[in-house]
């Protein structure tokens, strides 16, 4: 009799033991949900939205800039920050981490490609009810409430955040990559930047990537001559970031290049990488010892100085933030990749959004609370308040864009830089075919294959490998990615 | 007569006694309770942060869970995955051993003759012991960092190690950044920078050889070489069993490189893809939770055939004084 006691006691503790250590999951949040736009101004609550700490408080600094203007509006409503370490590598972990502890945010940091996790894990709900609602009660106040994405916002960036046909995040602005030139040292390698045809960009006469090639070709010649090695030591002519997937995604789209057929098979063993991939490698060899070209995960650097062209996303305010070329550059539109000769006609310009999503746990107040604030974040209100706090990308709001007064200060660059071309803009889609754990090693799998390219050292390679040995290379890696 | 005697006894007891004696259980209990209570803050902590999450991960070790959405039971298809499916596990398992047939011999035997020369009595040996234990005292992720700067490969601004290879006129070497066995061979290098820990383990087992040993040694003649090799090294067999099997777990979990060697730790071509950092990587960069808990309870087995290999030979280690 003791024995079956044990035994049933013994039964009833492990099951015990292995319920406890049930996991919770979160189910696929419906997309067609009530939605309440109405909220009353004394409704009480708390909000807590996730900010990275791994940018040096930049968004914290931009929500902090909101807070005010919505607890105006609710002053009710308790903001609470939840900062956590998020960046390429570790945005996975945090978002784990946060649900499988409990402590899961109420609005979700993401961007262009980080949301693709959270849509795919359940995280973030849809936004089009909201969005119709907004766009309805717009309709019946001829305007004076409500919200229009198509009058009033840059739509594609709202778009690209697009799932199975809805859209999952609201972006706090738009970001768009330009190409950014050291004036000083075209002027000191003789090339005029006010006269120079190769630095204008107009509809009859874009800045393209064969203008862009020229002149790093004769940057490149004044950087190996005695005064170049003199003033620029270790100087080289253009900083590509071309690891950074918003430059390789534009590349590779205008070649007509892709990591991944419709199906989803890996396709990058193909004419069109070839293609892309030799013009790339080209670079690389033609700059001799002073290369021309080179990969880097150092951002918006500029080099400090010692590079003339410079692809970045960040605003004149922020570039300016860096003593080597403060009040020595200004900026082109991306260089479209045009070539009718080798059938290149399809020019992208590659871009993003950084944003936030709603919790797919929220409850129903906190849901349309955490809407609210979206709404406010991308209010004229809000983004003055985003502007007024530094924020150095352009304005999602077309008025506040084209206005110019989302870069005080530095009215003397070409800030249409950022906003032309923008039928030519694409954010990176290459990874939407595949499970979502894959991104980040697809990711890292096309960074290595452009530093194949271009920057072999890094990569660990004692000679460059040859252009086939590398898409050979990224082959095998996004297999393995995906396997 | 005695069966008169002991069936009054018994009548008597019966008539006296309470209705049941105490169980020895009961017994038991009631005078171990102060005991329980002493140690039960211990049991719970290691109920709950220990016992718990083992039995957690060998439970999701036969699911594919993904921490946020998916849960489902797969039996032990993680663990078929492991020695059939993963192409990554052939590395994974040539660089472990790799790095633990090179990392322990070289760990042990360098704290070993580092504890042998800090043994000595010398003039202001007591600093050298202060300065070769100080960099233990660091904290991991630091020490990664600044050993990332001091490999750094880089033709602009290379590391320290770079530029002095530079200075004698040898190309740099990519340390980390390498592709091959001199990636594994950096970070063994690395880990001679704390070898201080060990140092101080050999110190305490020097300092219980008892003096008379050495005494007696001397007295007979025995030179400093006969002396080690009779008496200092046969008394310290115990605490040179105790680094091997320590540092043999402590090897076979290693992931250190993820604070400093590229592609998240993983190195160029994988050439820092080793057990420890597999774990992690399929648990938090994947968010594969229940293959990495798998991989995990295949380590566990493999550290415990280790060691027990290890028991069961270990016929060299004296134990007697």
């Amino acid at each position: 009799m003791k024995k079956i006691l044990c035994a049933a006691l013994a039964l009833v503790l492990s099951v015990g033991l292995f319920s406890a250590c049930r996991p919770k999951i979160i189910q696929k949040p419906d997309t067609d949900y009530d939605v309440n736009i109405d909220i009353a101004s004394d409704t009480e609550g708390t909000l807590r939205i996730l900010v990275p700490t791994t940018d040096g408080g930049m968004e914290e600094g931009y929500i902090e800039a909101l807070i005010p203007g919505f607890n105006e509006l609710f002053p009710k409503v308790e903001i609470q920050l939840d900062r956590r370490a998020i960046s390429d590598d570790r945005y996975m972990e945090t978002i784990s981490s946060a649900i499988s502890s409990g402590e899961v945010p109420d609005l979700f940091y993401t961007n262009t490609v980080y949301y693709y996790y959270l849509v795919a894990e359940n995280c973030i709900i849809s936004l089009e009810p909201y969005y119709a609602a907004e766009q309805a009660r717009y309709n019946e106040t001829g305007g004076q409430e409500g919200l229009s994405l198509d009058a009033d916002y840059y739509t594609e960036f709202f778009d690209m955040s697009t799932y199975d046909g809805n859209r999952y995040v609201v972006p706090r602005s738009m970001d768009s990559v330009v190409t950014y030139y050291n004036t000083e040292m075209l002027a000191d390698a003789g090339i005029n930047v006010k006269t120079d045809e190769r630095l204008q960009s107009t509809e009859e006469n874009p800045f393209t990537w064969n203008d862009l090639v020229s002149l790093c070709e004769e940057m490149s010649d004044y950087l190996v001559s005695a005064e170049g090695q003199q003033k620029y030591p270790l100087g080289y002519a253009l900083q590509a970031d071309l690891d950074w997937e918003a430059v390789f995604n534009a590349i590779m789209v205008s070649y007509g290049s892709q990591a991944f057929d419709e199906e989803g098979n890996v396709a990058i063993d193909s004419e069109a990488t070839t293609a892309m991939a030799t013009m790339l490698r080209n670079l690389y060899e033609d700059g001799g010892d002073y290369r021309i070209v080179r990969s880097s995960t150092s951002g918006s650097s500029f080099a400090n100085g010692r590079v003339a062209f410079h692809f970045s996303s960040s605003g004149p305010a922020s570039m300016a933030l860096n003593a080597g070329v403060n009040g020595k550059f200004d900026a082109l539109p991306f260089p479209l990749i045009l070539d009718e000769d080798a059938g290149l006609t399809n020019p992208a310009i590659g871009c993003g959004f950084a944003g936030w999503g709603i919790s797919s746990l929220a409850d129903e107040t906190t849901r349309d609370l955490a809407w609210q604030f979206l709404k406010y974040m991308i209010s004229y209100d809000g983004q003055q308040a985003l502007i007024n706090a530094g924020m150095a990308t352009p304005s999602i709001r077309i008025d506040l864009a084209e206005g110019k007064t989302w870069s005080k200060g530095y009215s003397d660059i070409n800030l249409d830089a950022w906003l032309q071309w923008r039928d030519y803009k694409v954010s990176s889609k290459f990874f939407i075919t595949q499970d979502p754990s894959a991104t980040f090693d697809i990711y890292s799998a096309l960074q290595n294959f452009m530093r194949n390219l271009v920057d072999p050292g890094l990569t660990g390679a004692t000679t460059p490998r040859s252009v086939e040995m590398c898409i050979a290379i990224c082959e095998e890696d996004l297999t393995e990615a995906i396997a | 007569m005695v069966t008169e005697r002991v069936k009054e006894g018994f009548a008597e007891g019966v008539a006296t006694a309470p209705a049941r004696r105490p169980s020895r259980l009961k017994k038991r209990i009631k005078g171990s309770v102060t005991g329980w209570l002493f140690i039960l803050p211990m049991v719970f902590g290691i109920c709950v942060f220990t016992l718990y999450p083992i039995i957690q991960s060998l439970y999701y070790s036969f699911y594919d869970y993904n921490m946020t959405s998916r849960f489902d039971f797969v039996g032990l298809g993680n663990y078929i995955e492991i020695f059939s499916g993963d192409s990554d596990m052939p590395k994974v398992m040539a660089n472990t051993l790799l790095f633990a047939l090179v990392n322990i011999p070289v760990t042990l035997c360098g704290s070993y003759l580092l504890a042998l020369f800090l043994n000595a009595n010398l003039k202001g040996i007591k600093a050298f012991r202060v300065l070769f234990y100080l960099p233990c005292t660091m904290p991991a992720i630091v020490s990664g960092i600044v050993w990332s700067y001091i490999m750094r490969y880089n033709v602009e601004t290379p590391g320290l190690f770079n530029q002095m290879l530079a200075a004698v006129g040898l190309p740099m070497s990519r340390f980390f950044y390498a592709d091959n066995f001199s990636a594994v061979a950096s970070i063994v290098l690395m880990n001679l920078w704390s070898l201080g820990g060990g140092t101080i383990i050999w110190l305490a087992q020097f300092k219980n050889i008892p003096r008379q040993l050495y005494e007696a040694a001397e007295i007979d003649g025995a030179g400093a070489v006969r002396r080690f090799f009779s008496i200092t090294l046969p008394m310290s067999t115990p605490m040179v069993f105790y680094n091997l099997i320590t540092n043999f777990i402590v090897t076979l979990q290693f992931n250190g490189t993820l604070t400093f060697a590229p592609n998240t730790g993983a190195g160029n071509g994988n050439a820092t893809l080793m057990f420890g950092l597999k774990i992690y990587l399929e648990a938090f960069r994947r968010t594969n939770m229940g293959y990495a808990c798998a991989l995990a309870w295949v380590l566990v087995v493999a550290v415990g055939l280790v060691t027990a290999l290890l028991f069961k030979t270990n016929k060299w280690v004296q134990y007697d004084n």
